[in-house]
């Protein structure tokens, strides 16, 4: 008999591939996890990183592929088996219930919680566990009373206290504060040297070097290299990850234009976000008639704010928007003043899905003539407004009475941007336009915004695609940690030092 | 008002809240998992005619009760089916299995209109009990299944709150993915609830048939799916409340006779609505008194289908 697999290996992913309709979310991916290791996952927002590691918690089933776990081979699609063979996830949306006590939570679905049991039963149990894997709870506190980070805890504990050896964290920094960020890094390294092992999803480079043993950088659903913390930098890992795409975004060639008056002035602004931790720093820009301003940014530095602030979705702490001159304090008056917006959310922010496309195609002028006459929308016109609409920006259909949920995902943005694209308008804000789309809708839809920037709007291009921004926009700048780290002009910009800048690099 | 007829009244209101203590102790178990049978009128009036024609056939009340909860548990099943595996709307589908309930029931049961029980649940006397003055023949003298009715909602209670089982169908209801992520079958366990609540439906269906009307009319049931299903709602999910809130609408649907003996000059037909009446202003009652609690009681995840992923 050979050996044929290293024992120092507690999983094994082989060929793994997962689709969701045309998108291929993993492509043929193969990684291995040592024992005792922490393994960072590292990539941009949709480069596959939950997908892949949900495919090995048995919460998606792969098209293909197999999952090895010390040398067994892993049915796919039941958290249960997954959970048996020794891999627990936590989720980034933690999943207890919050009426229950920790303790409670704890015993949801464990074997080992004797048939009957009193709470107080359950609160010694969960005490006991909180002791085995030294992670501090308090099993009596109901979880709706706990913090992020606490209630982080009590997932992690009940995914350890189920026997996982691999333990899969998507994103957990995401809402903690700073100092909890610490803390679980610390307890992290603890438990990989009790020989666990920690996969811990990220897209912040620094926190990734801090914590992690080995570091594999995914994008586009591929895998592209893993590498050990010893031979990675700041650098050598934001330059994969913002590696330039086969399909170069910038053969589009970046076009030349006058910029005209200021349109966009945003001065001062600093904002908490929801969870009242500060998320923008005294950021200040403008953005001009004929000038594509591209925002670029790891996500979760800001960028989110910095759009809701724009289009009066948010109100800031200090500093102020105006459009036109026009102080802008709430979603209304941003309209008023001009505000076009192509929100990342296409389908939920952007259009109504249940309704038909010519409903959706009327509602930034349902109030106007003549779709609108006396109060009443008039079927006919609506219909010949939408029709025309639907010839300019060659949607797939010409029936304007389809629904929107049954378009793609591409021929839904060229409605929504070709709704929001015209000539009133003053000023657009699209965010991540082309997320989602294949190459050729991909196209349309930066054609589209050139075109429209051409013809006099000036656009707020919020993108974490690079490429993208490199290619479209006149200036870019870099956000980290809610302040503009670096500003560049389309003739200047070096695509490797604000890969750097976006990582968290001094300047 | 004299003593018999109190005596009568208490024992009549008892009695006459066992098919809904049945059904909703059911009730509360499914919607524990997060699932709500709207059709529960139906499953009751299903439950209702296959225990009567069972007990017409076999001359056995308990076969009768057996058979109408295999049927109620059956006919759940299908509307679980439908609603939890197939994920679609639960009043849409709850309301056309009602229809069809009503229409299978009165087509099938149109030549025994006005036809007795063969076998009808016996009264059992408590030992000692029943022989307490006034006490006694009030509360103690009741058909054996009023007895069982009423260990039910205590039964529920400890299994969910005092055993594994019980928390983790809590934990469906609460949170189906929490659930999912700790190995715990949701749709698996939402299936099995739907059946059960379905089979004691039936059975409450069927005592009304075999214990409290004792004959077959069309649409026997009368509303009481209904008001089981309001019952739960009341009881804020709390087994004990829902042993209150069934006792209350018996109350209130026994107090028509009351006020005919006692000759009061109120029409009958006040004291008919009464019970839906008062299932109204219960309901707006109790949501009143909860926000002034600020407790959401309901389980958070009922009525919403779950997906993985």
């Amino acid at each position: 008999m050979t050996i044929v697999n290293n024992h120092s290996d507690a999983l094994t992913l082989r060929g793994i591939e997962k689709r969701f309709g045309e998108l291929v979310a993993v492509k043929r991916l193969s990684l291995s996890f040592r024992r005792g290791e922490v393994h960072a996952l590292l990539g941009e927002n949709g480069a596959g990183k939950s997908t892949l590691m949900n495919v090995a918690a048995g919460f998606l089933t792969p098209d293909e592929g197999e999952i090895e776990v010390g040398g067994q081979r892993l049915g796919f699609g039941s958290p249960r088996a997954s959970l048996a063979a020794g891999i627990g996830m936590v989720h980034q949306h933690f999943r207890l219930v919050e009426k229950f006590t920790v303790a409670e939570n704890l015993a949801v679905g464990a074997d080992d919680v004797s048939s009957i049991s009193t709470p107080r039963q359950l609160i010694e149990r969960a005490r006991l566990l909180a002791e085995k894997f030294d992670i501090s709870v308090d099993p009596a506190s109901p979880v709706w009373a706990l913090s992020e980070g606490e209630k982080q805890r009590v997932e992690i504990l009940r995914t350890m206290s189920r026997g996982a050896r691999v333990l899969i964290l998507d994103e957990p920094t995401a809402v903690l504060t700073p100092d909890e960020a610490t803390r679980l890094c610390t307890n992290l390294r603890a438990m990989a040297a009790e020989g666990t092992t920690i996969i811990f999803i990220s897209h912040k480079l620094n926190e990734v070097l801090s914590v992690a043993d080995r570091i594999s950088v995914m994008r586009h659903g591929s895998l592209l290299e893993t590498r050990e913390r010893s031979d990675s930098t700041v650098a050598t890992l934001s330059k994969m990850m913002f590696a330039e795409h086969e399909t170069g975004t910038n053969q589009l060639g970046h076009r030349q234009r006058d910029s005209g008056e200021e349109i966009l002035i945003v001065s001062h602004l600093s904002a908490d976000d929801d969870r009242g931790v500060p998320a923008l720093d005294d950021v200040s820009f403008v953005v001009r008639q004929r000038e594509i301003v591209g925002v670029v940014g790891v996500a979760g530095n800001g960028q989110k704010e910095l759009e809701q602030l724009v289009t009066g979705d948010r109100r800031p702490q200090e500093g102020s928007v105006t459009i036109d001159a026009r102080p802008i304090d709430g979603i209304r008056s941003a309209i008023k003043a001009g505000l076009a917006y192509i929100p990342e959310d296409r389908k939920g922010t952007g259009l109504v899905p249940s309704q038909s496309i010519w409903r959706n195609a009327i509602l930034r002028n349902y109030l106007e003539q003549p779709v609108n006459r006396h109060g009443i929308i008039r079927g006919r016109h609506a219909r010949s407004f939408a029709s025309e609409l639907v010839a300019r920006v060659e949607l797939s259909t010409s029936d304007t009475a389809t629904l929107v949920h049954q378009l793609s995902g591409g021929n839904a943005q060229k409605l929504l941007a070709g709704r929001e694209l015209e000539q009133r308008r003053r000023i657009v804000v699209a965010v991540n336009p082309t997320q989602g789309l294949d190459i050729k809708a991909a196209e349309a839809v930066r054609t589209s915004l050139s075109d429209a920037c051409d013809n006099g709007l000036a656009i707020l291009l919020i993108s974490a695609d690079l490429d993208e921004a490199l290619g479209l926009a006149d200036r870019i700048l870099v956000l980290y940690e809610g302040r503009v780290v670096g500003e560049f002009t389309a003739h200047d910009a070096d695509r490797d030092h604000i890969g750097m800048l976006m990582g968290g690099a001094r300047q | 008002m004299n003593d018999t007829l109190l005596v009568a009244s208490i024992a009549s209101a008892i009695s006459s809240s066992t098919a809904v203590l049945i059904a909703a102790t059911g009730e509360l178990l499914v919607e524990k998992t997060g699932v709500y049978n709207i059709a529960l009128e139906g499953v009751m009036l299903v439950g209702a005619l296959a225990g009567f024609l069972v007990d017409l056939s076999s001359g056995s009340w308990l076969l009768g009760l057996l058979a109408a909860a295999v049927a109620g548990g059956l006919f759940a099943l299908l509307y679980g089916v439908i609603t939890v595996l197939f994920r679609t709307d639960l009043i849409v589908v709850g309301v056309a299995l009602i229809l069809v309930a009503q229409g299978v029931t009165d087509t099938l049961g149109t030549s025994h209109v006005g036809q007795s029980a063969k076998s009808v649940i016996p009264i059992w006397n408590l030992p000692l009990l029943s022989r307490i003055p006034f006490v006694g023949p009030a509360l103690f003298r009741q058909s054996i299944v009023t007895y069982v009715a009423i260990l039910l909602p205590v039964g529920a209670a400890y299994l969910l709150n005092r055993t594994r089982h019980g928390l983790n169908i809590k934990a469906i209801g609460e949170n189906p993915e929490a659930a999912d992520t700790s190995g715990i079958s949701v749709i698996g366990w939402r299936l099995f609830y739907t059946g059960v609540g379905g089979a004691m439906a039936g059975i409450g269906g069927a005592v009304i048939t075999l214990g409290i009307v004792k004959d077959w009319v069309s649409d026997v049931t009368a509303g009481e799916g209904w008001i089981a299903f309001a019952v739960v709602f009341f009881s804020g999910w709390q087994p004990g409340w829902v042993i209150a809130g069934a006792y209350f609408f018996g109350a209130l649907s026994v107090l028509g006779d009351v006020g005919q003996a006692l000759g009061w000059s109120i029409p009958s037909e006040f004291f008919t609505v009464l019970p839906y009446i008062g299932t109204i202003l219960v309901m707006i009652l109790r949501a009143w008194l909860q926000r002034r609690r600020g407790a959401v009681s309901w389980p958070a995840a009922l009525g919403l289908p779950f997906y993985r992923g």
